[in-house]
Formats: C-alpha cells, sequence, structure tokens
C-alpha cells in the first residue's frame, strides 16, 4: 500500500507523527470513486437486513447529502433522523475518501447537551460494523464535551477519531487550538443535531461563528441540521448553512407524522383561589394511579425544585416503588442521572421524574406515556414532550397535562387544542451579539491568527452578523484587543497583537484562559453536595445553602439531608429521617414566558368561558376550561372577565401595601416591559418606590402608598409618546439591564465564570457593571444590556405593538374587595423586579414603618 | 465605647469614636481617621489577567480620602489593611497615585499615613516597599489603649481583652427589606462592645452578607451619610 497521495503543498508534521497529505486532496484524483447509487443501495440493505423501510425522508437526506448540498431535515423526535444523517455523511466521506489510511475528523455532530454526547455515540456506532466494508476501515467515533477527562482530551488530540460529537462551547475551543487548520483540514460534514434547541440562543449564534470558522478551513464542507418542532423553516436554514448557501440548500421534511394523543387531568371540585402552585400536590393521588397504569412514564417538571418536591411525594405515596422510581435534573450528579437513563433504556424503572433535561435525546423505548406536570408554557415543548413516549412500533405518543393551579388548566386547555391543530411558535435567531463576536475574535487569534479583512468578511456570512456595520466591528476587534475606548490608556492591558498584518494572542498564558472561559452560558456559583462518608449528588446554589445552619434539613437528589458543615466550597451532608418540614432548594434557572401563541389562545378561552355563562346556546368548552366555571363566576362578580377590546385593571388593598393589577394578556416578557414603564412613568411624577410582578397574564405594581389613579390616568400613561426615552430611563431605574448585563460580561470576558481560585480577580457583573456605568459611559456592552433588555427580554416590537392595541381598547378601573381570582396568582408570584424615585433615606424610613405598623397588628 | 455619627461634617462631643459619611471612622481624641479594605490596582489585576476594566475609581476614591481628612483636619490616616489588591495591580501608575495622595495630604494637612498590613499586602513580595511610598506600615496590629487596629479581627495576635478592636477585612454588608416589597443592599458598620468592623473603603469591592446577632449593631455606611439601624429590619 502506498502511503499518502502526492500533495502539492508542503507536507506538515503531525503532533502524533505521522505524515498525512494537505488539504487540497480534493484536487487530487481520488483512488476508489463508489458509485453514488451503490452507497445509497449499502444503506437500503442495512434497512432490509433489519426486515425495515427506509423512510423516504431518510432516503432524500442521505442522497442530497452524498450530492454534497448543505441542508436541513425537519421531522418530529423519534422518526429517525439520526440515522439519516449519519448514513448521509458518512455515504458521502466514503465517496470522498482518497487514501485508506487514517486522517484526521471527517465527521463532526454538534449536540446541543453533552450529556447526550455518550447515547449519541452509542446510537451512530452501532451501524458502523455493517458500514465498515463501505468505509474501507473501520471508523472510531469519539467524544469532546465538557464532561471528557484531561486524559482522554489528550488521547483524542494524538489520533483523532473520525466522527466527533461535541458541543458548542467544545468545539469552539478546538477552534481556538493551535493547530485547529490541520484537525480539521480532512472535514467533510458537519451535523447539529436538534438545531432548534440552539436557534435563537447565543449558543446558536457561537454554533453559526463555529461554523463559519470551519468553511472557511475546509471550504468542501457541508452542513446539515436536525430539527423537531419548528416554524420558521426558512430562517432556521439561513442560519444554520448561511444567508448566501439559503438557495442552495434543501429542506427536507418528514410527511410521517407520529400520532399523539394529549389529555389533562381535571381536578375536583376546583378552589377558588388558584394559588400559584398552591394546589400543587393536589392531584397526587390521580398522578400516582395514571403512573401505576402503564408500564414506563416519564414525568416532567418545570422547575428542578418541582421535579424534587414531585419525587419525593410519590415516593411517599407509593414506599413500594422505592427501587423503580428515579430523579433526574441537571443539577444531580451526573452519575445518578445515568443510572436514571439506563433503567429508562432497559425498561426497569416505573417512573422518572425530570425537568427539561430529558427534553431531547436518544429516545427511550420503553416510555409508554408522558406526563405534564404544570402548564407546557409553549406549543413547541408539548409537542416535543409528548414525542418522548410511545417508541414501539405501531404506539402513540401520550401526554397527561397536570396542573398545578387553577389557572393552568385554561392554559392546559389552549395548548392541547394548539398542539392538536398543529400550530407551532418561530424561534427567531439573535443578531448583533457583540459579546459573542468578541469572544470568536479571540478564539480564532488563538487558533495561530486571522487577518482582519478575512474574519470580517467570514463573519458577515452568518445570519447573526450579517448586518453588522464597520464601527461595531471595529468597536468589537478594539474590545478584543484593548478593552476598548475606555482602556487605551493602559498598555498594561492586551489581549490581541497585531504582527505583520495578522492578528496573534497576546501570550499562551492568556490563550489557556480564553479556553477555560469559552462559552456563551451563565451559571449562579454553585456548591457541591457530598455525603460525609464520601460520594458525590450534585450541586446547588450557593445562595441557598449558605441559608442553611449545620444541623437544617433539606431535600436534594429525592433525599432527604442534614446539612452537617458547608466549607465554602463543599456542602457535606447526612440522610435524614422523616421527609417533613423539609426545605427544597431553589434554583435560579430562567423561567419560562408563556409563549405568544399561546397567551392568544388563552385568552380565547376566558373569552369562551365568558360567553357560554351569558348564553346556554354557545358550544360547549373544553372540560379543562368548563371545569373552572366557578373561578369564572367569581371573577365577573368581584370584578370582569377581560376580553379583546377592553384592558381590565383592579386596584385592591392588601397587608402588604396598595396593588395596581393590569391584564393585557401579551406574554411574561411584555408585561415585565409594561410594567417597568407605568412604574417609571408613576414614579417620576411622586417620588415612590414601586414593587413589579408579572406573569403571562398581566402584570402588578405595588406600593406603600396609594396610587390615585383613574382611567384617564391611564390613558395617558399608556401614551406610546416618547416610548423609546422612556424605556432607556426606566431600564436605569430598574436592575434590569444590570441582570442581563451579567451574561454579557461573562461572554466578553469581562467576569470569568466557574472556577474559586482566582481570588484576586472576582467580582461580581453587578460591581463592573457600576464600574462601566460611571468610567465608561461608552461601552458597547451596556449598550447591549440595554438592547437585549428591550428586544429579547421586553420584546421591544411587540410592546410597542401592545401600547398601540391597549390605545383601542376601553379601560375599565375596578375596586376589588379582595384579590380577584385572576389577580391572585401575579400577586403570589416573586416580585421580579424594584424601581425607586426615592433616596436611601427615604426607602429606609419607608420600610422601618412598614415593619412598625406590621408589629402592630 | 461612646459611638456616635458625624452629621453634615460637624463633629460630636465626647464621643470617642465617630463614624463618618463615605465608610470611614474618626476617633477624636488622636485626631486619627480609620478605613480600610481600599483596594487599590484591583482594576489593574483584572486588566492584567486579560479582563478589560477600567481604572477611574481608585482615583476617585483618593480624592473622598483627601476630602475627608481635610473636613477634620486628622493629623493621621490609620488604614486598616488591604490598602492594595494583587502584586499584578501594583504598576507604576497605582503607586504613583497613591504616594501623590500622601505627599498632598502631609503637606496641606501635616498628615501621617500608617498602614496596618492585610491578607492582600501579604501576597504584594518585594515590589510593596511603603517608605518609599512614604507611609508607615505595621506588621500585625498596632496597639494603642483603650483601641487595637488590626486587619482581620478573627486573629489573634497579642490577645488584649479590654482593648475595643477596630478591624477591616470583612467588607460588611447588609440587606434590608420592608413588607411592601422594597429593598435595599448597603455596606455598613458593625459594632459589638468590643469590636468595630468598617466598610470596604474602595468602589471597586465586594461585600459579605453579615447576620446581626443580638449583640451586634447595625450602622448603614453611604458616601453621603451614615444610619443606624434597627437589627430588626435586616433580614438574613
Amino acid at each position: 500500500m502506498p502511503s499518502a497521495p502526492k500533495a502539492t503543498l508542503p507536507q506538515r508534521r503531525l503532533p502524533s507523527g505521522k505524515q498525512r497529505s494537505s488539504r487540497n486532496k480534493d484536487a487530487s484524483t481520488p483512488k476508489r470513486v463508489v458509485e453514488l447509487t451503490t452507497l445509497g443501495a449499502t444503506c437500503e440493505q442495512w434497512f432490509t437486513n433489519r426486515d425495515q423501510t427506509p423512510f423516504e425522508f431518510q432516503r432524500a437526506t442521505w442522497q442530497a447529502m452524498i450530492a454534497g448540498r448543505n441542508g436541513l431535515l425537519h421531522a418530529p423526535t423519534g422518526t429517525g433522523k439520526t440515522l439519516a444523517a449519519w448514513f448521509g455523511a458518512v455515504c458521502r466521506s466514503s465517496a470522498l475518501s482518497t487514501h485508506h489510511k487514517k486522517t484526521g475528523i471527517r465527521i463532526i455532530w454538534i449536540t446541543p447537551l453533552r450529556a447526550l454526547a455518550t447515547d449519541t455515540a452509542r446510537a451512530l456506532e452501532e451501524p458502523l460494523a455493517d458500514l465498515t466494508e463501505m468505509l474501507g476501515s473501520h471508523w472510531q467515533v469519539g467524544t469532546r464535551t465538557g464532561d471528557t477527562s484531561a486524559a482522554d482530551r489528550r488521547r483524542l488530540r494524538q489520533n483523532w477519531p473520525e466522527a466527533l460529537i461535541t458541543t458548542p462551547e467544545s468545539l469552539s475551543i478546538l477552534l481556538s487550538l493551535e493547530d485547529s487548520q490541520e484537525i480539521f483540514s480532512d472535514l467533510d460534514t458537519v451535523i447539529v443535531d436538534e438545531w432548534h434547541e440552539l436557534l435563537g440562543t447565543k449558543r446558536g449564534v457561537q454554533t453559526e461563528l463555529a461554523l463559519s470558522r470551519l468553511r472557511a478551513i475546509r471550504p468542501g464542507v457541508i452542513t446539515w441540521g436536525l430539527s423537531a418542532t419548528l416554524a420558521n423553516l426558512d430562517e432556521a436554514v439561513a442560519t444554520l448553512v448561511g444567508p448566501t448557501r439559503r438557495d442552495h440548500a434543501q429542506l427536507i421534511q418528514a410527511n410521517a407524522p407520529r400520532r399523539l394523543e394529549f389529555s389533562t387531568i381535571i381536578p375536583d371540585p376546583i378552589e377558588r383561589f388558584p394559588w400559584a402552585g398552591h394546589m400543587g400536590l393536589r392531584l397526587l393521588p390521580q398522578v400516582v394511579e395514571a403512573i401505576d397504569s402503564a408500564k414506563t412514564t416519564l414525568a416532567f417538571t418545570n422547575t428542578r425544585s418541582q421535579a424534587e418536591r414531585w419525587y419525593d411525594a410519590i415516593r411517599e405515596a407509593r414506599p413500594d416503588w422505592k427501587d423503580t422510581l428515579a430523579l433526574h435534573h441537571g443539577s444531580v450528579d451526573r452519575e445518578l442521572r445515568n443510572t436514571a437513563e439506563a433503567g429508562l433504556r432497559d425498561g426497569s424503572l416505573k417512573c422518572v421524574v425530570a425537568t427539561s433535561s430529558l427534553d431531547l435525546g436518544v429516545d427511550f423505548g420503553p416510555v409508554e406515556q408522558v406526563l405534564q406536570i404544570g402548564s407546557p408554557k409553549g406549543i413547541a415543548r408539548i409537542l416535543q414532550r409528548a414525542g418522548r413516549s410511545g417508541h414501539t412500533p405501531g404506539a402513540v405518543g401520550r401526554l397527561i397535562c397536570i396542573p398545578t393551579h387553577a389557572l393552568e388548566l385554561i392554559e392546559c386547555a389552549a395548548a392541547r387544542l394548539a398542539a392538536t391543530a398543529g400550530s407551532v411558535e418561530p424561534r427567531r435567531p439573535l443578531t448583533n451579539a457583540l459579546d459573542c463576536l468578541s469572544q470568536h475574535i479571540v478564539t480564532v487569534a488563538c487558533s495561530g491568527g486571522f487577518r482582519e479583512h478575512d474574519l470580517y468578511k467570514e463573519v458577515k456570512g452568518t445570519v447573526a452578523f450579517a448586518n453588522l456595520d464597520d464601527q461595531s466591528w471595529q468597536w468589537a476587534l478594539d474590545f478584543a484587543a484593548r478593552g476598548g475606548h475606555a482602556l487605551s490608556a493602559y498598555p498594561d492591558y492586551c489581549r490581541i497583537k497585531e504582527r505583520f498584518g495578522r492578528w496573534y494572542i497576546a501570550s499562551p498564558a492568556l490563550a489557556r484562559r480564553h479556553r477555560m472561559n469559552i462559552g456563551t452560558i451563565t451559571s449562579n456559583a454553585t456548591v457541591e453536595v457530598k455525603w460525609c462518608r464520601g460520594g458525590r449528588l450534585g450541586t446547588v446554589e450557593e445562595s441557598f445553602i449558605s441559608r442553611l445552619n449545620t444541623g437544617d434539613r433539606f431535600l436534594f437528589a429525592g433525599r432527604p439531608l442534614t446539612l452537617f458543615r458547608f466549607d465554602g466550597l463543599t456542602a457535606w451532608v447526612k440522610r435524614s429521617r422523616g421527609s417533613h418540614g423539609l426545605q427544597v432548594p431553589r434554583w435560579n434557572g430562567g423561567r419560562m414566558p408563556l409563549s405568544t401563541l399561546l397567551s392568544a389562545a388563552v385568552l380565547e378561552q376566558v373569552r369562551l368561558a365568558g360567553e357560554s355563562q351569558q348564553d346556554s346556546s354557545a358550544p360547549p368548552l373544553p372540560p379543562e376550561t368548563a371545569a373552572i366555571a366557578p373561578l369564572i363566576t367569581t371573577q365577573s362578580t368581584w370584578s370582569r372577565l377581560p376580553t379583546h377590546d377592553t384592558l381590565l385593571i383592579e386596584r385592591a388593598r392588601s397587608r402588604d401595601g396598595h396593588h395596581l393589577f393590569i391584564f393585557p394578556f401579551e406574554g411574561r416578557l411584555v408585561h415585565e416591559g409594561l410594567a417597568a414603564l407605568l412604574a417609571w412613568r408613576i414614579a417620576n411624577k411622586t417620588p415612590s418606590t414601586l414593587t413589579l410582578a408579572a406573569n403571562d397574564w398581566g402584570f402588578e405594581l405595588s406600593g406603600a402608598k396609594q396610587l390615585k389613579l383613574d382611567a384617564r390616568d391611564f390613558r395617558q400613561l399608556f401614551k406610546p409618546g416618547q416610548l423609546l426615552k422612556d424605556l432607556f430611563a426606566c431600564l436605569n431605574g430598574t436592575e434590569m439591564a444590570k441582570r442581563q448585563f451579567r451574561e454579557i460580561a461573562r461572554v466578553a470576558g469581562l467576569i470569568q465564570g466557574g472556577t474559586r481560585s482566582a481570588k484576586q480577580t472576582q467580582a461580581s457583573a453587578g460591581l463592573i457593571f457600576d464600574v462601566l456605568s460611571e468610567y465608561d459611559t461608552e461601552n458597547l456592552l451596556l449598550e447591549q444590556a440595554r438592547r437585549e433588555v428591550l428586544e429579547n427580554q421586553f420584546e421591544f416590537q411587540r410592546l410597542s405593538e401592545a401600547l398601540d392595541a391597549i390605545a383601542k381598547k376601553e379601560i375599565v378601573v375596578i375596586d376589588t374587595p379582595r384579590l380577584s381570582p385572576l389577580a391572585f396568582p401575579i400577586w403570589a408570584e416573586q416580585i421580579q423586579s424594584r424601581l425607586t424615585t426615592q433616596n436611601w433615606r427615604q426607602r429606609i424610613t419607608q420600610m422601618a414603618e412598614e415593619l412598625e405598623h406590621a408589629a402592630r397588628i | 465605647m461612646r459611638i456616635a455619627i458625624a452629621e453634615g461634617g460637624t463633629l460630636p462631643t465626647d464621643a470617642d469614636i465617630v463614624l463618618l459619611p463615605g465608610r470611614a471612622a474618626f476617633l477624636p481624641q488622636t485626631s486619627t481617621v480609620v478605613c480600610s479594605d481600599i483596594h487599590l490596582g484591583k482594576a489593574a489585576t483584572f486588566r492584567h489577567a486579560g479582563m478589560p476594566i477600567p481604572e477611574g475609581s481608585a482615583q476617585r476614591d483618593l480624592q473622598r480620602l483627601t476630602a475627608i481628612i481635610q473636613t477634620y483636619n486628622a493629623r493621621r490616616l490609620l488604614i486598616a489593611g488591604d490598602l492594595f489588591h494583587a502584586r499584578s495591580g501594583c504598576t507604576e501608575h497605582v503607586l504613583d497615585e497613591f504616594s501623590v495622595f500622601c505627599e498632598q495630604v502631609r503637606q496641606s494637612h501635616n498628615t501621617e499615613v500608617v498602614l496596618v498590613l492585610g491578607n492582600h499586602e501579604r501576597s504584594l513580595g518585594k515590589k510593596f516597599r511603603p517608605h518609599e511610598i512614604g507611609i508607615k506600615r505595621c506588621e500585625k496590629e498596632i496597639i494603642e489603649p483603650p483601641f487595637r487596629f488590626i486587619h482581620d479581627h478573627q486573629s489573634h495576635f497579642d490577645a488584649q481583652p479590654d482593648s475595643f478592636t477596630i478591624a477591616g477585612h470583612v467588607h460588611p454588608t447588609v440587606t434590608i427589606k420592608g413588607t411592601s416589597g422594597d429593598r435595599l443592599t448597603c455596606r455598613c458598620f458593625v459594632t459589638t462592645g468590643t469590636t468595630l468592623l468598617l466598610p470596604a473603603f474602595g468602589s471597586f469591592t465586594g461585600g459579605y452578607t453579615i447576620r446581626p446577632s443580638n449583640l451586634t449593631r447595625i450602622w448603614l455606611a453611604q458616601i453621603d451619610g451614615v444610619l443606624p439601624i434597627a437589627n430588626a429590619l435586616v433580614r438574613s
């Protein structure tokens, strides 16, 4: 066998000492060209050997891939997307194969969750044995994620597998390596799994930038995305392959939808007050019954705390399920999660209580039904979760909604009806995220440098930065190099340097530090929970554990625990007896807002419910909505029902102050924006401190003093005039921009995540925000924080549309004797923000008065 | 120990310790301003580590300190540790700025600057030569009955049971919550029968939330004022 074919470029030496041809091997004559039809036939044969026939979309996918096209495969969960894309990629590589010698990475498989990497590797390896002949050699599948040990990473670097499964973060790290050009010089195909999960997030932007980099290193590479339940497919394709390649990219859709069934457990009777989360465990008997009736159940909750509570309650209710019940969420130790996943796979578990940690991934055959505890919050989400069940041939995916407070019944009805009707929310890609760009610039500088013009062109080729102007680019480059305008006076600060027209990282130490901080995920400081006798349980947030005293009992990883000792890094725990009076940790994860599509459907349900009360000949209501009729009656007696053409405002008094409840039904994000705007306009007239809370139905402003406002005043307050100016002003008055800045600062490298080792360089993002606001007002990252709050958090476009809509509505102001059924859940929400136009002395005096007042009662 | 607060630049009579607006304390008997945890050069430390933080706050902090010395005509400035943040942040610029400050207060008010070493100074190494920038330094603590000045009140060098300890290091803060949802986090002085914990003076410094006990008294320390508050207002 001759060694590598002749190369026209000088040969480079690999770290392992192997000789390998350089980049232009496409140009050299292939030694072995396999007929395309033969390749397709091999795939067909694989299915035939298993008494199966491939779906049409699977055939279409591998044919398009062999033909060298880019594209997106859109098919419901569990229909065989993975196999289709994998066969396509393998066929393409074998068609391009020019020599039998082992080469570099041929296929990159990007997965959004590192927990999925192992499962994906298993799924990809399985058919490989049968494909060996076609490939000419046995292929290796490797994984490189944040979980990969240092030893394994070293081993990988010495001998890259043909197919590498990785996450966006780990891919960026690979791109920052000095020999990244060589690592990827044999790349044929990149596959992005679960693209819908990444789209619309900063990780998506990071992926876009990485893909554009890969295309620059290896122009012939093709990109394929796999996605389920997505509305804006065109945008999804363009974002994946780059806007200029959109026209030639292929969109393949499976027309074999899986059959899914949705139902809701309706509690009886409905309590009058829909405490948020208070109905909580009331449906436990019905849930236990549902679990009992199926072989294997996957029970999803919306938060980790809820998962802990429900797991504990189910275990209490059925001690005999002790060994067949498991808990799975992102903070539980990986070992424990692996056990739960293995149990789901082999069917030895009766039920697993999980959070979105199990939303994605390789399917678990034995799962017969899915429970959704709490509102599903979105239609795509309910479809995704339902798709996790019923994977045995001929089975139907089943999802049962379990409302946790009465109003969620309406949300369940709306989601169920919309999912059945097949409408799904779009996910819009983010644009001009300068923090991601600044990180990417340093990443590329680490990997052997770049020419400014080349990188600019590369970056402009993504949807995220297609509209990037020259000025912002210069700013981002300057920021990466010298920290921006305010730092120009400090020669001690320099991250990247220009030499002979190329930009390089300033020192190897900075490159190392940069690699440690690559990524866009911010997390709060966490503390490891360990048994006193050894063994890890997982992590909880520091803010929770630091509130506990030694001997306090809490629930974590499904176990009642007693805190034995907390040394700042580790919480040492012992098992505790009995599970009454346990505290449950809270994790400040993102709370899911009700999607726009779903909020509209919810208001429609409220309208229908009101209509059927007036008119007995109205069409029958869905059972969920019918069940809360008593609540609707109370609402309409004490106050009014909101409709499409009135804006309902309720004024109420409680022990903790005076409240205004306003119900625009525009979704939580818009409500947060409206609340901030209104609070700012009110507090601007009379100095006051207001607290803001919002849910998906409406928002609340409350304060210690009565707000004397009537319908005419509200009309003035909701005027769209000077909206942008007022919003910017109220952003400074609230903590919102500061909160958003945390994420931006982390991505842009202003603060370092995770490790507690670098003590001398620890500062909170809030502190840095204050320093920048005072001494570097032109810092674009501050600007970005405000813009992100406006666009992403408040959905500025929707906000201004909402104000226009309100202007056309009749404003109805009603004093309610008590909190109305609609107001109650908002009141029970956590306070989201504060806005003040008082100085600190006035605020303290006020708080002292309140305290005295409370003590007198 | 009689502790009082200064209002509007006037000193109360017959107090042993006066808590000043701007996060410092004044001892009338010895005409001494005490503060701690200025953390000069913290921003430079960050820049050295590749994080782009502008300076600015340090200069403003030194200006505030000059103003305090001027207002109370202090003969001595005593810094209870952590004047400098870290070795990598002790740049020429930062050291120069501080020596200019020392020179200024010496000339205008004949003020002497004394530093009790804190944990951060221990990591400075040879780069740190206090006499060159015009300050008197003290390794562990200064005992000056009835006071004892130290950086970390929990380290017992020459434990003097009857002395009143004035210390820094903790960067104490408290969070105050009202019943209608307002909440405010502030730096504070913390006093007990035998100690005074000073708030961090530097603007670019973090805080540690303390939990008051029955024996402690909390005084909010803002730039523009000091306010004693009831422990019941503080929520942990």
